[in-house]
Parts: structure tokens; C-alpha cells; sequence
């Protein structure tokens, strides 16, 4: 092991128990010290199982078997196991939920130190630096409970800190947060990395979050093929997932390979002034308007006194796809439930199909109006994922039909026979979403469908959505996830602090907004473009 | 809030009368202070919802004591009608001095369940765990998960079932219940698992590598401390051996259950993380507590007949001795030691 590598796998193969194939063959890795390495790859590539085989999750939690050498700080996880391993890697996980004990800020930092028995006297000035160094001093006699999203994953990222640890292993610990809170996140750990110097092994799904801050990247692109290690520039050359922004330079040749948009901008700066030629995209296909399918007028809900909607007024017309955005907290989830009856409006009045639904119950509306939860894990249930369509259609007393059909629709032909749980979080939700169309429903809302999936499994979404519209179905996603807003939207709608803010066609939305904005239009600022489609299919070929 | 100790203290002081008296003066004073308690602090906790519902318990407690007592005694020297004596259980006399009884014991028992809900309100619990002695260290670890667990499996509850009604499930026998209670009892497992996870990756147990014989050991005794426990239980309530041998045996299983507890702890070399601050208003509370509890109890081992309000066989107004009344009065402090300095920073 070289002085300067603090991660080292030799020949390391390992099989989850009951699976034939090893999630990973003779992988051979090293990590230098000091790093910020992005661990990248499609859902069910072994992102997680390779961080977990830092600490020893992998195998003391998994069982399996693994053959092979892994060196950690100079130790053996295999044979301490997550205990022994504690002490030199902090392990941060994806739900900020599930990982504390305790429940109040100071002493979920103290925790791992008790274990630890150190003495108080070292406690009490560790925890004081670790509430400076991620700026949650405010917080430390709150229950985390009370806490958001951003602040949560914080005091979990502070709770590994307190050891000391030499490496920071985080699991997609931003795939819960709204933009905003992700790049706070992000932010503390670059300093984290910049100003101790602490390794940091985090994976992630949204490349165009993170790409910019790591120096290193490992592509685990999974079905027996070799991973890639090195440089961002160098993997995201080749690696099947991209960000728009790399997809479009790698499109149009060039080199070397933008991975931040000020590094793109170097590109466009060569053009000038220059007009763009593009044929004018076919817009406003919509000449004569559709009937409306959702009213709402004037809705306003509290949740015991605390105001979620206030006065919401909002038409989507048949065939529509409307994007909800706001950050977290704005009523995105609240305005979807009163659309199906889940909650039921105080003031105001909401028609579904021209009809009142004051008196209707929600499994009455949610024959023609489909809506996925955010937790695929609330839905699913069944022992295979055929039976959860079939499911769905009996409660609705509708005719069995064939479940395969509606599963073909969305490519999950291959897993009907798969028990749900299994199954990585980005096929989870696809499933779920499958046991609600299996209704037929003419709306479908969606809560935050992209959340754990992959660039593949978004586009396959993506498509979904758009032959939805041409069915003449309407949609409304509530997401943070700018990109596919860019790709499938209609309208975007945006909410803030319960109110309709913002209501109108994506390109004048997104264009001139800071937080909202794609990659491809951040970098050409121009309303034409908001996808590396768009882009592309204007002709250009160079710019 | 207060520190734990004082609320224990204070606790201990209020269960004492509560469980000494049937005088309804004094459970009167007693209650009104618990409510003052309530009014003046407890409606800032997040536990305060609670207390509604101990009220509405402790309600239908007293109505269900007061029927039964009422109807089922038949002592007493003034009737106030009399049932069919064919009519089993409360066929006979129905006296007011039953009736009475019925009422004031009602009363007890009500005063106790909201002498609990008030404590339950005001103290934070996880501080209170925090009290709990470093060889009972797992036990509160257990109770402290199982606090966070159980609002946590309500809501997701919650999600479940709205999931499950959007997709136009109903319920109509108990095989509907499957979807409920199948992704209830799969997601509290992943989550269960997930915080071993966490634990574990935060370094739980590291200090304590036991020896397989001490451990063995350890279960041994915890088994033999168990079954004489559960021996000198049975002995108490069911043997003629009298009931001095059988409370000894109780005693030393419980001796060795701590002794052995208390070993097991020892061998983790777990530090322990204390912000507790015993501030002024803490003592003002502690005293005033400790001196209601030392006044109780020497009235109970002098005078005990002060507290006692018989009602058979005649029954007459309840007696009131300003001491007790005045013994009472320190429980209240609570509600005025701290001024405005008690906010805690809630959301």
C-alpha cells in the first residue's frame, strides 16, 4: 500500500446471499488520502454495497461471501466489522430519519463518543467544534424531529464527525432534499475535505449536484463490466450516465470536457454575439384549448392551524403535464392530496372533470385520478409485483385484465415475478407507479417519482409521461428535479409558502431563474434551449 | 423545563396523598393544583394532548368506580331506595353511604391517573432517561428507541393507509387488513434494521468485548435472579408460609438482578454525556416537593387517621385539618419557581 492510499480493494469479489452473480468481481481500487471521491452508476450497480464494505457493514450486516483483500486506514473491515471500524470511518445513510438514536441534537453527537468512552472533558469541546464547523450551533437542544431535511442530513454528518474519523463515507445522502438544502449539504462537505483534508466516498445519482465538487470518480457501471476510477474528466468521457451538461459537450466534440458551466461557457464564449440558426421548435401546439380537467378556486388548508395552501387558484387543462416546484415545505404534497380527497379543502372548492368533489370519497376519485405517494414502501405489499397490479385493479372492481400489459408500458416486464421489497428505490417507485395506472386513471399525480433513480430509469419515465400526453392524459408532478421538468413539462407551477407564485410554460419559467434553471439553458441563456434535445435537434452540431 | 430529579421528587410528593386519602377535600386541593400545574406549564409541551385525554380517562374512571360501588355494596345506615333482592349483584339496598364510597374512591383514583398525566406532560422524558444508572444503560437505550419508534410507526401508518385508499382499497373484513398491515410490519423492520445499521456504524458495544464464560455467566444469574423473583411472587400471593419468607425472596432476587445488572455495566467502560444544569428554580422545586413528601409521611406514621375519611357507618361531611391543607400547598410551586426563564426552544 503506498503512503498516500487510504482505501485499498485487491481481487475483492462479493455475493449478496441466495444471488447467483457477485455484485462485484476482482474489483482492485485505491483511493488516495485527502479525496473527494463520487461513486457513481445505474440503480443496482453496487454503489451501496461497495461504501458499505468501508466500515464493514458489508458483509457483518449482509452475510454473503467475500473473497478478496480490503484495506481501510490501514485495517481490515472485513474481520473488525462497523464497530471496530467506527472510530476511523464516519458512515453517513440516505434516510435522515433512520439513523438516530437519540433524538436531540447534542446528544445524537455524544452518542458515538459514549460508545467510545471518552472522557466528558473531550466530548464537551468536540461537540462544540463539530456544531462550528457545520454551522449547527443553533440547533443543539432541538429534537430532530423538528428539524428539515438539510439540517437533519447536517447533524448526521456531525455525528459521524465527532470520532475524528479519517474517511466520510456518505450514501446518496442528498437524494431526500430539495435543491437547495443538497447544495448546503454538498458545500459543507467540500469544506470538510478542503479544510481538514478529510477523505470523503459519497454516491450519488444527480451528477449534474455533485459532479463539481469531487476530484475523483469511480464508474461502477455493473452487469460484469470493469469500473472505471480517476479524474471526473477522465470517467465522464466514457460513463454511459451523464449530466446534461457533459452530454452535450461530449455531443458536440469538445475538449476537454466541460464539467462545470463556467468551464462550458469557455466553449460558447468562442461564438460571440453570433445568432444561433435554429429552426423555430413546433410551440403552442395547443391552438384550441382542451376542457379543463382540474379547478381549483381559492383552496385554502391548514394542518391543525398551520396554513399549507393559502387561496390556491389553478386550471390543468386534458392532456396537460404540469410540474409542482417549491422547496420543501411549500405545499406541493398538500395541494396533490386535496386533489384526490385525502384531505379535504377548508375553504374554496375543488372540481375534478367539471364535477364538485366535496362529497366524493377518495376511492370513488381515485378511479380516474391516479396518485403515486412519495414512498413507494407505503404502497407496496404483495408478494410479487404482478399480484400489486392485479391488486389494484380488483379493489377497483375493475375486470383483471392482463397485469403484463400494464407492466410492458413501463418496462418492468422482467420484474413481475420479483417480490417489490427487494428491489433498489428507483424500481420501487417505477413499480408503484405501475400499481396505480393499472386503474387506467385519465390524471395521474406524481410526488417526487424520480427520487433514487438513475439518468436510464428518468428518461424511461420521461417517455412514459410523453405517451400519457399523447393518450390525451393529464399529469401533474410535484418534483425538484429540474431536468425532467425540462424534458416533459408543460407548464410549471410554482409554489411558495402555500401560494401559487409563479404559473406558466417551462422556457420563461426556467429561463430566468436561478435555483430552476437546466444545465443546458444555464450555460446558453437562452429560452430556446432547456434540454441537450433541444440543442440538438435545432441542428447544431457546433456552436 | 425542570430537571428530572426535581420533577421525580415532585411526583413522589403528589402520589403519596393522592394514594393515602379518600378525603375529597384534599383530593380536591390536590387536583385543582395539578390542573394549575398543567394550565400554567404543560400547554407548551409537546406532550400536552395527552393530558386531555388522562382527563377524559380519568372521567370515565371515576363515573365507572362511582356506578359500581354504588350499586354493588348495600352497606350503610341511610337508604335511598332499594332494588328487586332477586336481581343478582345489585339487588338490595342502595344506600348513600355506598354511594359515597363509590364517589370518593373514584376520586382517588382519578387524582392519581392525573397526578401521572401532569408529570407525564411537564418532564421531558429523554431527560429523565438520562438518569437512568449506566448498568441499566441498554434498558433506556431500548425505551428511548421504542419513544422515537412508536410516532414514528403512527405516522407511517398514516401513509399506508392513505396509499392503499388511492389505489381503492376498502375496508370491509379482517383480509383487508393485509395491506395495511403488511407494508407496516416490512417497513418497521427495514427501519429497525437501518438503525442497527446506524448504531453499529456509530461504535454501540465497542467497549465492552465480554469473555464467553463471564457472559455466560451474566445470563446465568439473570436467569436465577428472574425465577426467584417469580417464586417469591407466587409464594406472596398464594403460599400459608406467611408472608415475611416470601417477601426476603423477592428482595434477594432483585438484589442479584441489580448486582448482576450492575456488573454487566461495569465491564463497558461507557462514558456518559451530561449537559443537565441544576439551576435555582430546580432547588425551589426540590425543596418544596421534598417537604410535602416529609410531611405526608410523618402525618401517615404519627396520625394516620388524619388523612382517613370514613363514611360507614354513617356517613358525615369530610373532615379538614388545616395542617393537611397546608401540607398540600407546597405542590403547586412548581407552577411559579421559574418566572418567564422556562422556555425551552421549541419550533
Amino acid at each position: 500500500m503506498s503512503e498516500s492510499t487510504i482505501i485499498e480493494f485487491s481481487n475483492v469479489t462479493y455475493t449478496y446471499p441466495d444471488m447467483g452473480t457477485p455484485v462485484f468481481e476482482e474489483l482492485s481500487l485505491s483511493i488516495p488520502e485527502g479525496s473527494f471521491t463520487l461513486v457513481i452508476g445505474p440503480s443496482g450497480s453496487g454503489k451501496s454495497t461497495l461504501l458499505r464494505c468501508l466500515n464493514g457493514l458489508v458483509p457483518h450486516f449482509t452475510g454473503g461471501a467475500i473473497r478478496g483483500r480490503i484495506r481501510v486506514a490501514g485495517r481490515d473491515p472485513v474481520a473488525l466489522g462497523p464497530r471496530g471500524m467506527s472510530d476511523c470511518v464516519g458512515f453517513v445513510f440516505q434516510d435522515p430519519e433512520a439513523q438516530f438514536v437519540i433524538g436531540e441534537v447534542e446528544e445524537e453527537l455524544a452518542f458515538a463518543m459514549e460508545n467510545m468512552g471518552l472522557p466528558e472533558i473531550v466530548m464537551r469541546r468536540r461537540i462544540e467544534e463539530v456544531l462550528d464547523q457545520l454551522n449547527i450551533a443553533p440547533l443543539r437542544r432541538r429534537r430532530i424531529s423538528t428539524l428539515s431535511g438539510g439540517e437533519r442530513q447536517r447533524v448526521a454528518i456531525g455525528a459521524a464527525l465527532t470520532l475524528q474519523p479519517q474517511i466520510l463515507v456518505l450514501d446518496e445522502p442528498t437524494s431526500q432534499l430539495d435543491p437547495q438544502a443538497a447544495e448546503e449539504v454538498l458545500t459543507y462537505l467540500q469544506k470538510l475535505n478542503q479544510d481538514l483534508g478529510l477523505t470523503i466516498v459519497l454516491a450519488e445519482h444527480r451528477l449534474e449536484r455533485v459532479l463539481q465538487y469531487a476530484d475523483q470518480v469511480l464508474y461502477l457501471p455493473g452487469n460484469g463490466q470493469p469500473p472505471a476510477y480517476g479524474t471526473p474528466r477522465e470517467v465522464m468521457a466514457h460513463a454511459e450516465l451523464a449530466p446534461p451538461l457533459v452530454a452535450l459537450g461530449r455531443a458536440l466534440g469538445w475538449e476537454p470536457l466541460p464539467l462545470t458551466i463556467k468551464e462550458g461557457r469557455r466553449f460558447i464564449r468562442g461564438v460571440g454575439k453570433r445568432e444561433i440558426e435554429v429552426a423555430q421548435a413546433g410551440e403552442g401546439s395547443h391552438l384550441r384549448p382542451s376542457p379543463p380537467v382540474i379547478e381549483m378556486e381559492g383552496v385554502w388548508f391548514a394542518y391543525n392551524g398551520q396554513e399549507a395552501l393559502r387561496g390556491v387558484n389553478l386550471t390543468i387543462r386534458a392532456g396537460e403535464i404540469v410540474a409542482l416546484m417549491g422547496r420543501n415545505g411549500s405545499g406541493k404534497t398538500t395541494l396533490l392530496k386535496n386533489l384526490v380527497g385525502l384531505l379535504r379543502p377548508q375553504e374554496g372548492r375543488i372540481k375534478l372533470f367539471g364535477e364538485d368533489i366535496r362529497h366524493r370519497q377518495t376511492q370513488e376519485i381515485a378511479r380516474r385520478v391516479g396518485y403515486v405517494p412519495q414512498d413507494p414502501n407505503a404502497l407496496l405489499f404483495a408478494d410479487s409485483v404482478r399480484e400489486e397490479v392485479i391488486f389494484t385493479r380488483r379493489s377497483h372492481g375493475l375486470p383483471l385484465g392482463e397485469p403484463l400489459d400494464v407492466l410492458r408500458r413501463l418496462n418492468l416486464e422482467s420484474l413481475a415475478d420479483a417480490y417489490p421489497r427487494d428491489l433498489s428505490t428507483g424500481e420501487r417507485q417505477r413499480i408503484a407507479l405501475a400499481a396505480i395506472i393499472a386503474a387506467e386513471p385519465q390524471v395521474l399525480l406524481l410526488d417526487e417519482p424520480t427520487r433514487g433513480m438513475d439518468y436510464l430509469q428518468k428518461r424511461a419515465l420521461a417517455s412514459f409521461l410523453r405517451e400519457q400526453k399523447r393518450r390525451g392524459r393529464t399529469t401533474v408532478i410535484a418534483t425538484h428535479d429540474v431536468e425532467l421538468v425540462a424534458q416533459v413539462a408543460d407548464r410549471i407551477v410554482l409554489l411558495g409558502d402555500g401560494e401559487v407564485v409563479v404559473d406558466g410554460p417551462p422556457r420563461e419559467v426556467m429561463t430566468d431563474s436561478l435555483v430552476f434553471a437546466p444545465q443546458v439553458n444555464k450555460l446558453l441563456r437562452d429560452p430556446r434551449f432547456l434540454t441537450v434535445e433541444d440543442v440538438l435537434k435545432a441542428g447544431i452540431r457546433s456552436l | 423545563m425542570y430537571h428530572p430529579i426535581a420533577w421525580l421528587l415532585w411526583l413522589a410528593a403528589a402520589i403519596v396523598p393522592a394514594l393515602a386519602t379518600r378525603n375529597p377535600l384534599y383530593l380536591a386541593i390536590l387536583l385543582l393544583e395539578t390542573a394549575i400545574l398543567y394550565l400554567a406549564l404543560g400547554t407548551r409541551s409537546p406532550l400536552a394532548t395527552s393530558w386531555g385525554l388522562f382527563l377524559r380517562a380519568g372521567l370515565l374512571l371515576w363515573a365507572i368506580t362511582f356506578v359500581f360501588d354504588a350499586l354493588t355494596a348495600h352497606y350503610g345506615a341511610t337508604t335511598l331506595f332499594s332494588l328487586p333482592r332477586r336481581w343478582p349483584m345489585i339487588g338490595g339496598r342502595i344506600t348513600l353511604e355506598a354511594a359515597v364510597f363509590g364517589a370518593t374512591s373514584g376520586l382517588a383514583l382519578a387524582t392519581l391517573l392525573l397526578v401521572f398525566a401532569t408529570f407525564n406532560a411537564l418532564v421531558d422524558h429523554h431527560r429523565l432517561l438520562r438518569l437512568v444508572p449506566p448498568s441499566l444503560y441498554q434498558v433506556g437505550l431500548v425505551i428511548s428507541i421504542a419513544m422515537t419508534f412508536v410516532p414514528h410507526t403512527a405516522a407511517s401508518l398514516k401513509d399506508i393507509r392513505e396509499a392503499q385508499a388511492v389505489r381503492g382499497h376498502r375496508f370491509r373484513g379482517l383480509r383487508d387488513l393485509l395491506p395495511l398491515f403488511m407494508p407496516l410490519v416490512t417497513s418497521g423492520l427495514e427501519r429497525a434494521i437501518q438503525l442497527a445499521e446506524a448504531m453499529e456504524a456509530r461504535g454501540i458495544g465497542r467497549t465492552a468485548p465480554p469473555t464467553q464464560a463471564s457472559s455466560r455467566l451474566h445470563k446465568l444469574a439473570l436467569s436465577a435472579a428472574t425465577l426467584v423473583c417469580c417464586i417469591g411472587l407466587f409464594g406472596y400471593s398464594y403460599s400459608t408460609m406467611g408472608r415475611w419468607p416470601m417477601l426476603g425472596l423477592i428482595a434477594s432476587g432483585l438484589a442479584l438482578l441489580f448486582l448482576t445488572l450492575h456488573r454487566m455495566g461495569r465491564g463497558a467502560s461507557r462514558t456518559r454525556y451530561r449537559r443537565e444544569l441544576w439551576r435555582r428554580c430546580d432547588t425551589i422545586v426540590a425543596v418544596a416537593s421534598g417537604a410535602a413528601l416529609a410531611a405526608f409521611l410523618t402525618l401517615l406514621a404519627l396520625s394516620p387517621e388524619a388523612l382517613a375519611y370514613p363514611v360507614y357507618p354513617r356517613v358525615t361531611w369530610p373532615p379538614f385539618e388545616p395542617l393537611v391543607g397546608l401540607a398540600l400547598l407546597p405542590l403547586v410551586v412548581p407552577a411559579f419557581a421559574s418566572g418567564h426563564r422556562l422556555t425551552r426552544n421549541l419550533p
